[in-house]
């Protein structure tokens, strides 16, 4: 569905990623680990448009396209609600913007909401309710978009363990019932390994992909076997390798 | 060692008399910025006249024309120049000021307008726009003027500081307030030719435009130094009138800021109003006084031969 | 009555007191500097000759606020819009801060006459500038992943700037009313110093030449309060305005 080959970028003359490569395919959830800070959020600002690649490709479905910023949903780590409207509208947001039938799009959003068991805080304000439930109202305002890729930006980092697990089911929620393919940034590998069909590991900068790992077995059931804690191991073990041989 | 010590003894001595003879000060507060109708006050700085009767004067400006009187009458200064008008006016609102000198012996203030065939006379000036320079003076004493000429029908505009402009634009068709030596003379250089109506000779009693005033604690305390200012103006003034030319020149080298073009036009018609060596004429002053109370430019009647000092 | 009012209060009347008893003490005459007792029976023995005058000044005030912000307003989204419009008019702006204003009051009378037109100028000119910098430097703060977000949802300048842009420069833009607000009243008393027919400028004029210095400071005693209500004024507005709270905190 997605495919990123050879892509570049140069960031204060120091490499930030060079000759990329990259393939996402459609409704499994990819996952990118990697240490902290070391061009996963700039790979994704290339991604959306916000900058553009020194060199490279992107193809959707087959086609080049500059970038995906009108294909692609996008979580961020900050809920990124706007605190001067309700949760209603917030989610209502890219309808608006988007154009379309306001009067579908409301109902539409309501259902969302409480899918995702928001019902009743519609005309809260954000400041009114708890992290883990604006970050809730984010992911309604991400399916509002009817796109089927999704980029997250290490959407939960910042919330507390107990929402954080919710929130992850939540996620495995949008690609078995909405259907959606994900693509997301993660530096922890619990996480990574919960969620993931494809598990793309990272390299310190200049970032390159060390490996490719195909995750099967139920999620979330699997974390706990002994196949996936060995995974972990192995895993833990490149990732702090390469970072001996590279700190960021 | 005896010699010495004697020696030291004289000359501390002498320091000492030399001390106790040294001038006496006076500040000056003046009605405005330094200009032609103070010529006196500097050709008698100049010319040696306060030093001689050991007197050291420091002229100062002031922010605006009420503060000499205010600044007299608490003792902050110890002399002001100011105008007859607003002394009855600082007099009858309880401000204990003495008169002690004059400076201009008549009125130099004037309904001014730019020259024209049709107003020769202030019933010309009716349903017309009259502006006017200080609110709660001038334009009192426009209505006074109007109504004494029978003039009922125009509309007073204040015009702040804006006399000219606001003639030539055409804003307003007079103004109540511009000196007839002054005015004329800017106007002229700036090729526009003014004509006026005299206060005095329409209705309004004679007055003097300035004087010197100063606080009565101060005269009490102060008396032969004020004296002795008040003589040394009288003899500049004697003397600018066998050499006026003479006179203009220290006048000019005393203010180098000045616009010496202006300055030397405004004096030729300045020259006649210098005063006159004597006081204040209190009977005169009485009827200005009467004249502002039935005028509403006072509320309260003054009685001038209390506010008045013969020296 | 919270704790800080009451200290103010407190400090407030101490400070009269003060002055009173300076006034008695050293027996400054009337005419110098009137004792807070006599400013405030003024102010309210002679409110009827009073008033009319602060009703001129005070509609001089508000039409130079609205003028002010009708000016502001757009040019600090057409600054902001157009980024070479903010580099050229910068020089303009800051030097337009610089002259002193009671430098173009004579000049404001001559050109538009001695009624409220000028006056009107004067204050708003005083005020723009305050205004048009803050509200520009509100919608330049705005954080980069909001920004991110209305681009990927597709929306255009004029709409960002209706949803996002403008509700997050709010607070900044009434920092720059309160500001602007305050001194706005100065605009209007010099404006009405060079040549006015009415108004607490004029009042202030006319007091002093007729040696009344009480009322002089009476005038000044309504000035203070007109400015003080104005400032109270924009912060209640503010406060209906910005229904939610500051929004840093929820953006941790």
């Amino acid at each position: 569905m997605l495919s990123v080959s050879g892509l570049s970028k140069v960031f204060d003359q120091q490499p930030v990623f060079s000759g990329f490569d990259l393939t996402v395919t459609r409704n499994r959830f990819a996952v990118l680990i990697g240490p902290s800070g070391c061009g996963k959020s700039t790979l994704f600002d290339v991604l959306t448009g916000v900058t553009a690649p020194d060199e490279g490709r992107i193809l959707w479905q087959e086609s080049e396209v500059a970038h995906l910023g009108d294909l692609a949903a996008y979580m961020h780590q900050k809920d990124l609600l706007l605190p001067w409207f309700s949760l209603l509208e917030n989610s209502l947001l890219p309808s608006r913007t988007g154009g379309g039938d306001l009067k579908q799009a409301r109902s539409r959003a309501m259902q969302l909401f409480s899918r995702l068991g928001l019902s009743g805080y519609e005309k809260y304000l954000p400041y009114q309710v708890s992290g883990g439930m604006r970050q809730r109202c984010a992911l309604v305002r991400t399916l509002m978009f009817n796109r089927d890729l999704i980029l997250l930006d290490e959407p939960l980092s910042a919330l507390d363990a107990i929402t954080r697990k919710r929130l992850q089911s939540l996620l495995l929620l949008l690609q078995s019932e909405f259907d959606r393919t994900l693509l997301m940034i993660t530096h922890d590998v619990d996480e990574a390994l919960l969620l993931a069909d494809d598990l793309y590991l990272l390299s310190a900068k200049p970032m390159r992909i060390i490996e490719k790992i195909e995750l099967h077995g139920d999620k979330p059931g699997r974390l706990n076997t002994p196949q996936l804690l060995a995974m972990k191991d192995m895993i833990m073990k490149r990732l702090e390798e390469d970072i001996d041989h590279d700190p960021c | 060692m005896r010699k010495q010590l004697s020696a030291i003894v004289v000359i501390c001595t002498f320091f000492f008399f030399a001390g106790s003879a040294s001038a006496q000060k006076l500040t000056l507060m003046l009605d405005w910025f330094p200009n032609i109708d103070h010529l006196p006050i500097y050709v008698a700085q100049e010319k040696g006249l306060f030093a001689e009767r050991g007197l050291e004067v420091e002229i100062i400006s002031p922010s605006e024309t009420a503060d000499g009187l205010k600044l007299a009458a608490s003792g902050n200064v110890d002399m002001a120049v100011s105008y007859e008008p607003q002394t009855i006016i600082a007099a009858s609102a309880g401000l204990d000021v003495k008169v002690v000198g004059r400076l201009i012996e008549h009125p130099l203030t004037t309904l001014l307008f730019l020259k024209s065939e049709a107003i020769k006379t202030p019933k010309d000036l009716e349903g017309k726009k009259i502006g006017y320079t200080v609110p709660g003076l001038m334009d009192v004493i426009l209505k006074a003027f109007m109504s004494i000429n029978g003039v009922d029908n125009y509309e007073a505009i204040n015009v702040g500081f804006t006399i000219v402009p606001a003639l030539v634009a055409g804003n307003v068709d007079a103004v109540m307030g511009p000196f007839k030596t002054y005015e004329t003379v800017t106007m002229a250089h700036q090729n526009l030719e003014a004509d006026y109506f005299e206060l005095e000779k329409w209705g309004i009693p004679d007055y003097e435009e300035l004087i010197f005033v100063c606080g009565a604690r101060t005269l009490s305390e102060k008396g032969e130094s004020i004296k002795g200012f008040i003589r040394a103006v009288e003899t500049a003034t004697a003397y600018l009138r066998k050499h006026p030319e003479a006179a203009l020149k220290t006048y000019l080298k005393a203010l180098p800021e000045a616009d010496s073009r202006v300055e030397t036009d405004a004096f030729r018609l300045t020259l006649p109003f210098y005063a006159a060596p004597g006081g204040s004429n209190a009977a005169a002053w009485q009827q200005f006084a009467d004249f502002s109370l039935q005028h509403g430019l006072i509320e309260k009647p003054v009685v001038t031969e209390d506010l008045i000092h013969i020296w | 009555m919270t704790r800080a009012n009451l200290l103010a209060l407190a400090i407030l009347i101490l400070l009269l007191g003060l002055w009173e008893v300076a006034c008695w003490m050293f027996t400054i005459p009337v005419f110098i500097l009137p004792p807070p007792s006599i400013i405030m029976s003024t102010a309210v023995l002679k409110a009827p000759l009073i008033l009319p005058h602060a009703m001129t000044t005070g509609l001089e005030i508000i039409c130079g606020i609205a003028l002010a912000l009708a000016v502001a307003i757009p040019l600090a989204i057409g600054m902001f819009a157009f980024p070479w419009l903010e580099k050229a008019l910068s020089p303009f702006l800051v030097t337009s801060q610089a002259i002193p204003v009671f430098a173009l009051a004579p000049l404001l009378v001559v050109w538009l006459g001695y009624g409220m037109a000028g006056k009107i100028l004067m204050a708003a000119i005083i005020i723009f500038f305050p205004i048009t910098v803050s509200l520009l430097e509100g919608f330049k703060g705005c954080d980069h992943e909001f920004r991110v977000l209305f681009r990927l949802m597709g929306a255009g300048f004029w709409q960002t700037m209706r949803l996002l842009y403008w509700p997050w420069a709010l607070p900044h833009f009434f920092a720059g009313l309160r500001v602007g607000v305050t001194v706005a009243t100065i605009g209007a008393v010099i404006g009405e110093w060079v040549g006015a027919q009415s108004g607490l400028g004029f009042l202030m004029i006319q007091a002093n030449a007729r040696l009344k210095v009480d009322l002089v400071f009476a005038v000044i005693l309504w000035l203070s309060l007109m400015g003080l209500a104005l400032w109270y004024g924009v912060g209640w507005l503010e406060k209906k305005s910005i229904f939610w709270r500051n929004n840093q905190q929820i953006l941790e």
